[in-house]
């Protein structure tokens, strides 16, 4: 457009110089997505904290899942396929690496569940966050997966299958995979001390 | 819903808290344009060699399709520049021994085949003579994510599916001929027939940073005891790598026996070739000076290389990035220059692989539909099909005859 310019200052926004005016304004669709970015983020760390363990692999995880829907922005037809869209990127991206996914070291040293009683007690919740932390990072990245979907996002078993891009069938055996495993773990810890229900 | 689980999801949200909020605005929009450049590159040497190939009269285009039409579509194009076709790889030398081939050549303008023209399609794309999946001939190995991996084979001629290894405890190797898989469970080095017999070869092999890796005759394996070395199948024997080697991870051989290419710890690659007594740098991978390296791409395993040791798959890393990680190459090096090869293909490639003839073997994913290209080692596209479903969750492992 004649009488405009068109620049991207390294980590801003993509911003139009529209002379007309003499004002400079953002473009519309790249606030939407810094919008997302800054309103989503939060939401989006919380679920690959629990799927890497460690906060700094958690944000090189979301980090890669926003890239991806900055560059698939102009794809998403709402706001609220974006988030959609980020969480399955993440989601792939934690399970795609064979063998030796990203997720913080733990060593079978470091795994000694607290046997004391009183779940209730506030020091006895921390340690249990602790122990279930280190026995989540025990499990395969698609196991992970499976419990993050299945019991924190309250995803249904089909959902969580279209997420991953796996049958229902797969989910249903690595949440059982994984459940087993935990119990193994955890043998204290009385959340997973009953076999979970059916999916929804 | 059950207390019990009511219990897990409330430990769940309370591990939850502890990741801290961030803003993460700044490092998702550089990413983004990263990725945009990488993209951009490929797309640029696309155009180009479409143009260069067009120009040599090679193709014959319809009169009607506009010569830039390429420019502006996802690498529709020629594939790049290629090594000199072999029409069976050279006895492949020991890695002390000097190769009997020569050294390699410098990088040439991709010409196709005489008499293998390829139909250029009207979208500039090239036009597989194939699409049918069963004229993909060997096997496609592919591997899922667990810890010990169950080892899948394709049989694309017959449709066969089926796991050769189950729940595989290392690393793997597969021969060229497809029959045999080297592996090591708790230090002994072995070899599992695709129909069931295993047989062990060695002890004090690790798999860490070196799996089994067949020569492309399949008569010895490239493994890792207290250091690289070479076993010969048929004795035994094990040839240590020439000292200054010893250092390298992850290596593989070109198709002609005659070159080596590993990772080094920062990441990079080398190529060892003659005697293997040196070896040489590719450029910019693993570089650490912003002039040399701008985008910050590494290497930190190679997973196959083409006949000559000119183009190598890599699953393609940012320095600083852990070692570890995917073995599924995503990304074709040439090694002379270090730049990203063009793939002529659509959608995002998932899976990279040259067999021992120095055929390439690209798998693709395009709104989730996940499609399989065979090239030649003159680039000719031979086959692209639609890749099973029953192996859709599986990572691509490698391509035998």
């Amino acid at each position: 457009m004649a009488g405009s310019a068109v620049f991207e200052p390294p980590g801003y926004a993509h911003v139009s110089l529209d002379t007309s005016n003499g004002h400079l304004r953002m473009d519309a669709r790249e606030a939407d997505y810094a919008h997302f970015v800054r309103t989503r983020t939060t939401a989006l760390l919380r679920s690959a904290y629990l799927l890497t363990g460690d906060q700094h692999l958690a944000e090189d995880l979301v980090q890669e899942a926003l890239a991806r829907t900055h560059r698939a922005w102009a794809r998403l037809d709402r706001p609220e396929n974006a988030e959609a869209y980020a969480r399955k990127v993440m989601y792939h991206a934690q399970v795609s690496v064979w063998r030796r996914p990203r997720v913080a070291e733990i060593l079978p040293a470091d795994f000694q569940p607290d046997r004391r009683r009183g779940a209730d007690d506030p020091a006895d919740a921390a340690v249990e966050r602790l122990v279930l932390r280190r026995a989540l990072l025990t499990l395969s990245a698609r196991q992970r997966a499976v419990i993050v979907l299945r019991f924190f996002e309250d995803h249904t078993e089909a959902e969580a299958a279209q997420l991953l891009g796996v049958s229902v069938s797969t989910v249903k055996t690595q949440t059982g995979r994984a459940l087993d495993r935990l119990r193994t773990l955890l043998p204290d810890l009385r959340v997973l001390t009953e076999v979970p229900e059916g999916g929804r | 819903m059950s207390a019990e689980h009511d219990r897990l999801r409330a430990t769940l949200r309370d591990l939850a808290d502890i990741a801290e909020p961030t803003d993460l605005y700044d490092r998702a929009v550089h990413r983004s344009r990263r990725i945009a450049r990488r993209e951009a590159l490929v797309g640029t040497g696309a155009a180009v060699l479409v143009l260069a190939v067009l120009g040599s009269g090679l193709w014959r285009l319809p009169q009607h399709q506009p010569a830039e039409a390429p420019a502006a579509a996802r690498p529709p194009s020629a594939a790049a520049a290629s090594s000199s076709p072999a029409s069976s790889p050279a006895a492949p030398a020991p890695a002390t021994s000097p190769p009997t081939e020569p050294p390699r050549e410098q990088p040439v303008p991709v010409r196709p085949p005489q008499g293998d023209k390829p139909a250029p399609s009207r979208s500039g794309t090239p036009e597989p003579r194939s699409r049918v999946l069963s004229d993909l001939t060997g096997h496609v190995f592919y591997a899922d994510r667990e810890a010990n991996p169950d080892v899948v084979r394709l049989s694309p001629a017959d449709g066969d599916t089926r796991v050769v290894l189950p729940d595989a405890p290392s690393s793997v190797g597969i021969s060229p001929d497809g029959n045999r898989i080297a592996y090591v469970a708790d230090g002994r080095l072995l070899i599992s027939e695709t129909g069931g017999q295993t047989e062990q070869l060695a002890v004090g092999v690790v798999a860490t940073e070196q799996a089994p890796v067949w020569s492309p005759q399949g008569d010895r394996l490239l493994i890792d005891a207290e250091v690289p070395g070479v076993l010969d199948v048929e004795t035994g024997t094990i040839t240590s790598l020439p000292a200054g080697l010893a250092a390298g991870q992850h290596f593989r051989w070109s198709g002609d026996g005659g070159t080596l290419v590993y990772a080094t710890s920062y990441c990079g690659l080398k190529l060892a070739t003659g005697d293997a007594t040196s070896s040489t740098s590719v450029p910019v991978l693993g570089a650490t000076q912003t002039r040399d390296n701008p985008d910050g791409l590494a290497a930190c395993k190679p997973t196959s290389v083409d006949i000559t040791g000119r183009r190598v798959t890599v699953p393609l890393q940012t320095t600083g990035e852990s070692a570890t990680g995917t073995d599924t190459a995503d990304a074709i090096v040439d090694t002379s220059t270090g730049k990203l090869e063009d793939l002529p293909v659509r959608g995002t490639v998932v899976g990279a692989v040259f067999d021992a003839e120095g055929n390439l073997l690209v798998r693709t994913d395009e709104d989730g539909k996940r499609v399989l290209s065979l090239f030649t080692p003159g680039n000719l596209l031979k086959v692209q099909a639609t890749e099973p479903a029953s192996v859709r969750d599986l990572d691509l492992l490698a391509y035998t005859r």
